[in-house]
């Protein structure tokens, strides 16, 4: 596709990291997601690569499909995909307001999610800002960047002191990065956090429920949340299902998404 | 709670453990050692023992150069033409799916996938074992879409049960495969000791299976002795049975030297006979028996009856550590003790408690008889069984 003639920018859309996104129009394939950018290193080339390689192997309503990815010598990179009619669960958080919506929700994510996990992949990075919602309130998973295959190399470096992630939606093993311990149940932390904000509409992990004194991310660390804001009160098994999910230490939370949704489903029920 | 599985963990002289199996049918398997029964013997055990066992592949010391393990392909040092951890990488996919295929040709209850033995833990032990062990052996399971359950082994050190962050680690590990079925689990635990006398590593061990059982893995424990008695208190799946002292103690095995040379008994200077009391949970000196009859009045109550007492018990009797009696014996006595075990979990920590009580009291009155038992025959135990015991319902409670 010669990118050029075929797409026209219609409007930027977020700015942040190494790139730019934009909505655009192309001849061919109608409205597009344009994402524009520069890797800075071998490693971040690699993660784009990467994120391209997974969109081409899912083809799933669960993740946008990409059109076409070009980079040149310079870790120019320009990727094509899918554009959704939908809103970030960010600016749709209102429409779930009950346990049972967050629990449907949540099953509706697994279905997605576990395309990765079943292929050993954890996404790292669910937060409410890559999590799309159709108008039918399906959601789709955007910005797979820095999902991880797990049998795959490393691109992250030890010495690190955090591990790639967003920080308020990651779990205690990622903001350590401690690598080796990167498995399904990272993305289950992202995933607690998610279902306590659509239930709280705040941060569980924010000073404003907590206590002040410390941030969400010393706060994520030591494990300190409350599953209580205002009038908002959990029902014990809501609560039991996100207390699992918000384990500090991964053995004690989910160890398969099978049991999650079972104990969504039965929450439903 | 579900009821406890005892397997027999073979090796010198397995037949043994057959015999024990087949004719007294004690147990519920078998746990099959390569290094001591070449593959041309294992592929024509009968199917019935074979499906309800499953082979431990022993890749303990990778670079083991036994002879019994030259007739398995898939062995490290065979396959690899010699083994050196740095180049293995290449060779673990191909080992991994001739170990997978021979477990399933033969039709044993569950795959397993093996482990090696780290005398000093390294710093990346546990990519090493990812990628040389674990890795490779999942991918050929779900390639070839095996149906049986799988089971990881994993050699778990005290060290690593009584440091927090190694612990940690090694339970994030274990519970990370949604694959994976329950963990075959191997402790190590050096002791000078008969009987482990240590409340904590007990308690720690325990409450490290109770965490894999929270996960929804099986449990196997291997190689344990009759401390896998109170371990059964954490709901384990499964405990072992063996023989000579090197197939209940993992740690005797290593020091033994039993998975690089050829083991035998002569020229052994082989342990003194011991008999096992169900009454006494321990295993007594042969040495004491004569005194215990002529002076204790209630000895006719610590030895459990069966056939191979009656042998041991005739004057004529020479004993000796290699004697089939003397674990055939413990063999059914044992079996009868954990088949006696109830399966809620109140009424199994009180029949335990009530059991080790008992114990202690017929311990006292043995001492009040005059009769000083040696510390690896006596009742020093029972303290630090029942300490632990205790505590690891405390912290079921939440106390």
């Amino acid at each position: 596709m010669d990118y050029d003639k075929d797409i026209r920018i219609i409007k930027p859309l977020k700015e942040g990291g190494q790139k730019k996104v934009y909505l655009a129009e192309s001849n061919t394939l109608g409205k597009v997601i344009l994402k524009v950018g520069q890797c800075h290193s071998i490693s971040d080339l690699e993660r784009i690569k990467r994120e391209v390689d997974l969109l081409r192997s899912i083809k799933s309503p669960y993740f946008p499909q990409n059109y076409a990815f070009r980079y040149d010598s310079n870790g120019n990179f320009q990727m094509l995909e899918e554009y959704i009619e939908s809103k970030s669960l960010s600016e749709c958080m209102h429409f779930f307001d009950t346990e049972v919506k967050i629990a449907q929700f949540a099953l509706e994510l697994i279905n997605g999610m576990k395309l990765l996990w079943n292929s050993r992949i954890v996404h790292r990075d669910l937060k409410p800002d890559n999590i799309l919602i159709k108008s039918t309130y399906q959601p789709v998973i955007i910005d797979l960047g820095i999902a991880r295959d797990l049998e795959g190399i490393s691109l992250t470096k030890s010495i690190l002191h955090r591990g790639p992630c967003t920080p308020i939606y990651a779990s205690p093993e990622q903001l350590k990065n401690m690598k080796d311990c990167i498995d399904i149940r990272t993305d289950f932390f992202s995933i607690g956090i998610i279902l306590c904000e659509l239930f709280l509409k705040v941060h569980p992990f924010h000073p404003q429920v907590v206590g002040e004194g410390f941030s969400i991310v010393e706060n994520i660390e030591a494990g300190r949340y409350s599953l209580q804001y205002l009038d908002k009160k959990m029902s014990p098994h809501f609560e039991s299902i996100v207390k699992k999910l918000l384990e500090t230490k991964q053995y004690n939370r989910y160890r398969t998404y099978k049991k999650f949704e079972k104990d969504l489903l039965m929450l439903i029920s | 709670m579900e009821s406890v599985s005892l397997y027999h963990q073979c090796g010198f002289r397995e037949i043994w453990n057959i015999d024990s199996f087949t004719r007294d049918r004690v147990g519920d398997g078998l746990i099959i050692s390569p290094i001591n029964m070449e593959s041309h013997k294992v592929n024509r055990l009968p199917i019935s023992i074979k499906q309800c066992s499953f082979f431990d592949p022993q890749f303990y010391i990778p670079r083991s150069s036994h002879k019994a393990l030259n007739s398995y392909k898939f062995f490290p040092n065979n396959i690899a033409g010699g083994y050196k951890t740095v180049d293995y990488a290449k060779y673990a996919s191909q080992s991994a799916r001739i170990c997978v295929d021979y477990q399933v040709q033969n039709d044993f209850k569950y795959i397993i996938m093996p482990t090696v033995f780290f005398d000093e833990l390294p710093n990346n032990y546990i990519a090493q074992l990812k990628e040389l062990y674990i890795l490779p052996f999942l991918n050929v399971i779900s390639t070839i879409g095996a149906e049986k359950p799988t089971l990881l082994s994993i050699i778990v050190k005290d060290i690593q049960l009584n440091d927090s962050d190694y612990r940690d680690e090694l339970l994030s590990l274990l519970t990370s495969y949604s694959e994976i079925d329950g963990i075959y689990l191997i402790p190590y635990y050096k002791t000078t000791s008969k009987r482990i006398k240590n409340a904590d590593y007990l308690l720690n061990l325990m409450t490290f299976i109770d965490v894999l059982r929270a996960n929804d893995l099986e449990v196997h424990v291997g190689y344990t002795d009759i401390e896998a008695y109170i371990l059964t208190i954490a709901d384990v799946n499964s405990i072992t049975i063996g023989s000579y002292e090197n197939l209940r103690n993992f740690s005797n095995s290593i020091s033994s030297h039993r998975f690089e040379t050829k083991e035998g008994t002569k020229g052994m200077n082989g342990p003194i006979p011991r008999i096992y009391s169900s009454k006494l949970l321990q295993w007594i000196d042969y040495r004491y028996l004569s005194s215990l009859e002529s002076d204790y009045s209630k000895s006719n109550e610590l030895f459990d009856d069966t056939e191979y007492k009656v042998t041991m018990f005739d004057p004529g009797y020479k004993w000796h550590f290699t004697k089939p009696e003397l674990y055939k014996h413990y063999f059914l006595s044992f079996n009868r003790q954990i088949k006696s075990l109830p399966n809620s979990f109140d009424e199994r920590y009180n029949h335990i408690m009530n059991n080790i009580k008992k114990a202690m009291d017929y311990f006292d009155g043995i001492r009040d008889c005059g009769i000083l038992l040696d510390s690896n025959s006596d009742g020093s135990h029972l303290g630090f069984w029942g300490t632990a015991v205790n505590r690891f319902v405390k912290y079921k409670r939440g106390v």
